[in-house]
């Protein structure tokens, strides 16, 4: 009984989450920002209802392949939203307008900002 | 890898054996355990003659402490990273002034520069976008740019010393 409250907890909250993270995919400005909510929120609620399905198995062979699952998701959410915004950059997608600094531009010199292939958002 | 873990392993192989079952579960009791009885014995390991041995076993249970200690402040910083986030999708209006940054690495080795970039993309407000050929510098997007000074400090007082204790 009490384990289903913590399960019931944990997926709900999980769930809070990953609509968090969907939402700041609509709400926010340019895809290097849209990468901040989707890797941390949607990793975090992915997380969440993980451990809700540990507690509700136990330490049965699916159980720990929750945990298991736990480890790879975050092993390769931050790799993805790293390519996706290292890509992004190097194809020419502009940063928002509200930004006050860009380091990397001195990396890539020959990228001109202005008249690239912007996504069109 | 330490030499103590293979004989932690082998601990744990042995607990197994003795205990019939080969499950996960067994295992890490056993390991468990093994790690309880190497460190009972730790003065007895190290053979003080023997110069060659790389690492002693007090490196073991050091990195193995600090890995746990790692694991808690990354475990805080991703909360905190969530509820920012949490806080940023769902205010009225975005208030946020996004900009990359140069971070000057201190952290040497491969595994450590993709622990440290994996744990900064987890962390609250911060992006690692790309790495500089000669790996010494470490792009980063940040949501909220008004002190860039602080923000770097921050990462090399928390995230990075515990990267730099564990992997070099």
């Amino acid at each position: 009984m009490n384990s289903e409250i913590f399960t019931v907890v944990f997926l709900i909250a999980g769930l809070f989450f990953i609509v968090v993270g969907c939402f700041g995919l609509y709400r926010m400005p340019d895809v290097f920002c849209r990468m901040h909510t989707t890797s941390k929120a949607t990793t975090m609620g992915l997380v969440l209802i993980l451990i809700a399905t540990f507690i509700h198995l136990g330490l049965a062979a699916v159980g720990l392949k929750a945990i298991l699952a736990i480890i790879f998701a975050f092993l390769t959410a931050p790799v993805g939203a790293h390519l996706i915004a290292r890509a992004a950059y190097q194809r020419g997608v502009k940063l928002h307008d509200r930004s006050i600094a860009d380091a990397l531009h001195a990396l890539y010199p020959e990228k001109n900002q202005t008249d690239s292939h912007r996504d069109k958002d | 890898m330490p030499y103590l873990m293979v004989h932690n392993i082998v601990l744990a192989i042995t607990w197994c054996l003795l205990q019939e079952k080969f499950t996960l579960v067994e295992f890490v009791l056993g390991y468990l355990y093994g790690y309880g009885i190497l460190y009972a014995l730790r003065t007895v390991l190290d053979d003080k003659k023997d110069q060659r041995q790389s690492l002693k076993s007090g490196d073991y249970f050091a990195i193995t402490a600090r890995s746990i200690g790692y694991f808690f402040v990354f475990l805080q910083e991703l909360i905190k990273a969530n509820l920012e986030v949490v806080k940023i999708v769902l205010s009225r209006e975005l208030k946020m002034t996004p900009g990359i940054i140069a971070y000057k690495l201190d952290v040497k080795t491969d595994a450590g520069i993709t622990l440290l970039a994996n744990s900064i993309t987890l962390t609250p407000g911060t992006l690692s976008i790309d790495l500089s050929e000669d790996r010494k510098t470490l792009y980063v997007h940040a949501l909220h740019m008004e002190d860039a000074e602080e923000l770097e400090q921050s990462i090399r007082n928390s995230l990075e010393k515990y990267t730099k204790e564990i992997l070099g």
